[in-house]
């Protein structure tokens, strides 16, 4: 049996190398990353509940495998501008025990850890948090 | 032998220990000097004797005694674990089997097993001297005759939970079955909701399939008549014409009966789906039932007797009531009353606060309470009922009651109510469940400070129950606390504000009521029943923008606390289910106005809120979430066709879009639905039974409607003189089928304007 020939739609060796350590994406003006570990899916946004009498930057509520991810809108949060629609992607993370959500517009990508500023989700979620 | 009841919990407490000593007896042979294992299985040993003593099985007890101190002798070295040793064990738990057995069964102890395991007990010790006596452990030298006589103490009784009827479950399994109980039900909700849309969809087909043979009917009555069968044609050339039509006939007649066989088959069928549906319906009925029972199961297994946690008051009630010197009798009534788990634990804290409360504050001194005529002992008594799907606590004692006068004065300082005001009883009765309030000054050991009331109120609140106070000055204090029986599946009564959908939990609504703003007095209060209430606007406290066509607005009536009556106007009451309230989280927790949010099975989620944070609170939040609320404002089409296709092909059209539409197959229809639900546009064909499309426009023009809500014409008359009636009664566009998907929408986009769809 003859060893075909690597085809043209093979993927270039060093895409499968570059490291996936981070999920990158754009709120605002700004770019930011978060470590993978913390990322558990990156979903289209659906549907999302608004929860009145909730702080502005929470966009509201989305259902994530039967629990119920808060929704950070996350370019207010962060870059400083009101979304004026509620985003297209969802970003469900974990903190600690919790789940987290952030709405972006743009689709996020995977890639190593120097693109963008690194964003501590813990001290976001603890600031933020409401009491 | 002790009664029934307390048997059965020996029984299966018994069973645990027994494996726990079986277990541990085997593994001992293997690790010998592992004292935490000879530690446990000593603890094993000492709590079957207590417990089996307690019951009054003697003999079992004596014979864990004897295990004891056994295992308390390789404990403290003074023995060896030895094989012999091993096996005496074994023996002495398959005669506590044996007699545990014989229990079940109704039968007394037999004291024979005893005296058994004591004497091959001597057997062992002869061979098996104490560690200081000898230091090596010769072998045994005749094991196989020491234990000749045991066989007819202990069968061994392999089969253990046989036995007992009991099995002991862990929590998180039951929390397990309970929530997927949870899911089931709510699928189960989802299965009778869509129940209704299959009756509609069948019924809908059977109409359609009637239409046809109607008309395949008329169509072959009308042909007929026009070729009356005996006319006779004098000439031949007509004659040759009359065979012509003759062959047009039968073609035609052919093609009537084909379509009438066809017409026919497709009823034969419909009958067939109606069957299927029908027992399709009788088994979600079951499944409902079903999943009903089992709910109810679950829920019961995870039930404790109310009377062990008041036990627990026993003992704190003795001490505080020495402390203060104040004789106290506790009386509870109600013990058996089975409740919730979470409840059980969720309750302590509340109870302990109104109990410490009673003794410190509420029960006199003995001599106080001479001089005023009472018993010298004060009377502290709980008491648990059911009521259907409530259980209710009530705590009550005899002592001064609270100070009316007091509690006024307090609120006074606190700016609660302003001088000269005029306060119900009620209302200062309400006081005492806020923040910092107590009438009482000084440091207190026993209520402990800085914790008050509302602390008590809040911890109801979250389990979605409600309290209650009375007092009568002088005779005594009752607080009286009312919880659902369970808290995983909640019913839930469901309304809209503002095109949002919430909940609550309908064993906090006290009723549902209509409100007409206009008899509303000046304090913005409302008369119902000659009881005046206090209303208050969710779209306002929650800034969304209210969506109210009917001059009586829907108000959820929340009885809170004494003198706490809040009616909360909403836009529409949509309906009752059972759900399963999911918590907020940690990064929402502090978020008081909800109190969880409800997942449906197609994984719809819904706000629960928690009147008592909310009607506590209602500050301005500022608006919020207001991208999505104007955008369910301002999207609602309501489609009127009396054709299937049109209103499914539209529905598609639009939903696609982002629209909400309603669909309904005839003008009368069409002001049900518009009497019931606000809508954004309407669509609508002319030629319709019931009521056609110019009555529904001349209707809605009568009521005022048309200048507010746009109605556009869709129909396949194309004359010039349908066109101009339908414009004059009001109509904003007049649609010709079939019509072009981008026409419609252009139309539909103008007459919908707030809406940002992309």
């Amino acid at each position: 049996m003859d060893i075909q020939k690597p085809s043209q739609d093979e993927i270039p060796e060093e895409f499968v190398s570059r490291d996936l350590e981070v999920c990158i994406f754009r709120a605002g003006e700004k770019v930011l990353n978060i470590p993978v570990d913390n990322l558990l899916e990156i979903t289209e946004l659906t549907e999302i509940v608004p929860l009145p009498g909730a702080p502005d930057y929470l966009t509201g509520i989305a259902h994530y495998r039967g629990k119920v991810v808060p929704v950070l809108d996350i370019g207010s949060i962060v870059g400083n501008e009101k979304s004026s629609s509620p985003g297209r992607w969802l970003l469900v993370l974990k903190v600690g025990e919790d789940l987290l959500g952030f709405s972006i517009m743009e689709m996020p990508d995977l890639g190593p850890v120097q693109e963008g500023d690194s964003l501590d989700v813990m001290a976001l979620f603890q600031k933020y948090r409401i009491r | 032998m002790a009664e029934k009841g307390l048997i059965d919990f020996f029984l299966a407490e018994a069973e645990e220990h027994i494996g726990t000593l079986e277990q541990g007896f085997l593994e001992i042979e293997k690790r010998p000097k592992d004292a935490e294992l000879i530690q446990e299985l000593f603890r094993s040993a000492h709590t079957l004797k207590g417990s089996a003593a307690l019951v009054k099985l003697p003999v079992i007890s004596e014979i864990a005694h004897v295990m004891e101190d056994y295992l308390e002798s390789l404990r403290d070295g003074k023995r060896q674990v030895t094989k012999d040793g091993v096996d005496w064990l074994l023996h002495s738990l398959d005669g506590i089997k044996t007699l545990i057995a014989d229990v079940v069964e109704g039968r007394p102890e037999r004291e024979g097993i005893l005296d058994d395991v004591r004497k091959s007990l001597d057997v062992v010790e002869v061979e098996e001297p104490l560690v200081s006596e000898v230091a090596d452990i010769p072998e045994p030298a005749e094991k196989e005759d020491i234990y000749e006589e045991k066989r007819d103490v202990g069968r061994r009784r392999e089969d253990l939970e046989t036995i007992s009827n009991y099995v002991r479950v862990h929590l998180e399994t039951i929390e397990k079955m309970m929530a997927q109980v949870g899911e089931l039900t709510v699928l189960k909700n989802y299965l009778v909701n869509e129940m209704g849309s299959i009756y509609n969809l069948r019924d809908e087909i059977d109409y359609a399939g009637r239409r046809l043979l109607r008309e395949i009917e008329d169509f072959s009555n009308r042909y007929a008549y026009s070729i009356p069968d005996k006319v006779s044609y004098v000439d031949s050339l007509l004659e040759d014409f009359r065979e012509l039509e003759f062959d047009r006939y039968d073609e035609l007649n052919l093609f009537a009966r084909k379509l009438q066989e066809i017409t026919s088959d497709i009823n034969e069928a419909l009958k067939g789906i109606t069957g299927i549906f029908q027992r399709f319906s009788s088994h979600v009925g079951r499944l409902e039932r079903i999943s009903t029972d089992l709910r109810d199961h679950i829920s019961e297994s995870r039930m404790v007797e109310a009377g062990r946690l008041f036990q627990r008051f026993t003992r704190i009630i003795r001490d505080l009531s020495n402390r203060l010197g104040k004789p106290v009798r506790f009386i509870i009534s109600g013990a058996e009353t089975r409740i919730d788990r979470l409840i059980y634990e969720g309750l302590f804290d509340p109870l302990l606060h109104i109990v410490r409360n009673a003794i410190s504050h509420g029960i006199e001194p003995p001599e106080e309470r001479r001089s005023l005529g009472k018993p010298g002992e004060g009377r502290l008594m709980i008491t648990v009922r059911r009521e259907g799907s409530m259980v209710v606590i009530d705590v009550k004692d005899d002592g001064r009651g609270i100070d009316l006068r007091k509690v006024y004065n307090k609120a006074l300082k606190m700016g609660l109510v302003d001088k000269g005001e005029k306060v119900t009883r009620g209302k200062l009765l309400n006081l005492i469940f806020y923040p910092g309030f107590s009438t009482y000054e000084g440091a207190d050991t026993a209520s402990g400070r800085g914790v008050g009331l509302d602390v008590v109120r809040q911890a109801v609140s979250e389990m979605n129950g409600t309290i209650n106070v009375a007092t009568v000055e002088g005779k005594g204090t009752l607080f009286r606390i009312k919880l659902p029986l369970t808290l995983i599946i909640v019913n839930t009564v469901r309304f809209t504000v503002g095109g949002v959908e919430f909940s609550v939990p309908s064993s906090l609504v006290n009723e549902l009521v209509e409100v007409r703003p206009e008899l509303m007095d000046d304090e913005g209060r409302v008369r119902i029943r000659e009881r005046s209430y206090e209303v208050r606007d969710l779209a306002e406290i929650f800034s969304l923008k209210p969506i109210r066509p009917s001059p009586a607005i829907p108000g959820i009536h929340f009885s809170l606390l004494p003198g706490k009556d809040v009616v909360l106007l909403v836009d529409m009451i949509t309906g009752q289910e059972d759900t399963v309230v999911r918590p907020l989280g940690g990064f929402l927790e502090g978020l008081r106005y909800y109190s969880g949010v409800s997942i449906s099975a197609d994984g719809n989620l819904t706000p629960v809120i928690n009147p008592v944070g909310l009607l506590e609170e209602a500050v301005d939040f500022g608006i919020s979430g207001g991208v999505s609320v104007d955008e369910a404002a301002g999207n609602r089409v309501l489609v009127v066709d009396d054709s299937l296709s049109v209103r499914k092909f539209i529905s598609i059209l639009l939903e696609q879009r982002g629209y909400e539409v309603m669909t309904v197959s005839n003008g009368l229809e069409a002001l049900n639905v518009l009497d019931e639900k606000p809508m954004d546009m309407v669509i609508t064909d002319l030629e319709m039974p019931v009521m056609h499309g110019y009555e529904l426009m001349r209707e809605l023009k009568r009521r005022g409607l048309m200048e507010t809500l746009p109605v556009v014409v869709l129909t396949s008359r194309g004359s010039e003189k349908h066109r101009e009636k339908a414009l004059s009664l009001g109509a904003r566009d007049y649609l010709v089928k079939p019509f072009e998907e981008k026409e419609l929408l252009q139309t539909v986009r103008r007459y919908i304007k707030s809406l940002h769809l992309t």
